[in-house]
């Protein structure tokens, strides 16, 4: 993984406050992160009760919701669900650092 | 024309968001939707968990009471038969009995005959609910025509006319079937006993959009404002010394009816005969 040091994958992740699914998605999202990637994960969490106005503009219907962005890809990839398949999740962001990085 | 065709690797893409939308909501993993104005919180899982442990419970509580009724019904049997025993062993010696003594002893015999057959009703309707159901294509203008031979045979000096539709065909179970339609037979004969020109039909028609299959007898009837009453289990409309019966049988036709998915209801006038419809799912 070396050679994608300095690259970064911006994950931003929208949550209704502390409704069942968001929470579990957060905490998902966290332990999808906290392995071999950890360095290269930026997440953001957005509250859609507290930043509406960021949740329209970004067109998120629906909450959790998360985005997946790098910095070598125009291409945003979006995953809805309180991310309980967790390898699935990794698996995308392995693949795209193996071909970006 | 500028508009740019997608590639095949934003169209593979956009195809995953739309599975992994669809996945969420089908798993419950969504919690809110995000509106023009507001966000509105779904909580269809837990409407959903609640409905199912009402499900769970009221099921739990059925089967209960099913099993109650029938230990019951089977506990009450050895009583039941020490008090027949008894009682014939007492007729032996009647003739030391006073006349008193011997109606009395009559009517302990009645009592016992008739606590049999409510016993044997109850078995019998906690047998319908534990029935495994096997569904097969049944053919309803035949089965009714043998219960109306059968009918016929056993009431020589009676003259019904019987109409009976072609191809009445449905799918069920045709142990419960075969119970349900002798039940709603039976009734038909019996409550048109007392008329002169005795009529029974049974057919199908459209109702309320479903196919319903229905029985019509032009008997004594019933008045509709006792209609809630009529499938309840030991509720009679009629004394049992003008029809005799225990009250079971059309609580025994309901529960095959439900069994399938259907629907029984039935309309009638005093005097004017009653028709008794059904749908199977």
């Amino acid at each position: 993984m070396t050679s994608s040091q300095g690259k970064s994958i911006h994950l931003t992740l929208y949550v209704a406050g502390e409704e069942p699914n968001s929470h579990m998605a957060l905490q998902n999202l966290n332990e999808i992160c906290s392995g071999e990637i950890k360095e290269l994960c930026i997440i953001e969490v957005v509250d859609v009760y507290q930043d509406f106005r960021r949740a329209l503009q970004e067109r998120i219907v629906v909450t959790p919701t998360l985005i997946v962005e790098t910095a070598e890809s125009p291409a945003r990839s979006v995953f809805y669900g309180n991310l309980h398949d967790k390898d699935m999740v990794l698996e995308y962001l392995n693949a795209g650092i193996r071909k970006h990085g | 024309m500028d508009e740019q065709k997608p590639t095949y690797e934003e169209l593979q893409q956009q195809l995953a968001e739309a599975n992994s939308l669809v996945e969420a909501l089908r798993n419950h993993e969504i919690d809110a939707i995000v509106g023009e104005k507001s966000v509105a919180v779904v909580r269809l899982r837990e409407v959903e968990e609640q409905l199912d442990d009402a499900r769970r419970i009221a099921e739990e509580r059925a089967r209960e009471l099913e099993a109650f009724s029938y230990s019951v019904s089977h506990d009450l049997r050895a009583p039941l038969h020490v008090i027949s025993t008894l009682s014939s062993s007492l007729r032996k010696h009647s003739r030391q009995l006073d006349n008193t003594a011997n109606e009395m002893l009559q009517r302990i015999e009645a009592g016992a005959k008739k606590m049999n057959h409510l016993i044997n009703d109850i078995l019998r309707l906690s047998k319908i609910s534990r029935h495994r159901i096997i569904i097969e294509e049944i053919d309803l203008s035949s089965m009714a025509k043998t219960f109306f031979t059968e009918l016929q045979q056993q009431n020589q000096g009676r003259h019904v006319e019987v109409r009976v539709g072609d191809d009445l065909m449905t799918q069920g179970d045709a142990q419960l079937l075969t119970i349900a339609l002798k039940n709603l037979f039976r009734n038909a004969w019996k409550y048109t006993s007392k008329e002169a020109k005795a009529y029974i039909e049974v057919g199908s028609c459209e109702q309320f959009g479903k196919h319903t299959f229905f029985i019509r007898d032009n008997g004594v009837g019933f008045s509709m404002e006792q209609a809630d009453r009529l499938f309840q289990p030991f509720q009679r409309l009629h004394s049992d010394s003008e029809f005799p019966g225990t009250g079971i049988g059309l609580a025994i036709v309901q529960r095959v009816i439900n069994r399938h998915g259907g629907k029984i209801w039935a309309e009638s006038e005093v005097g004017k005969g009653a028709t008794f419809y059904f749908t199977l799912g």
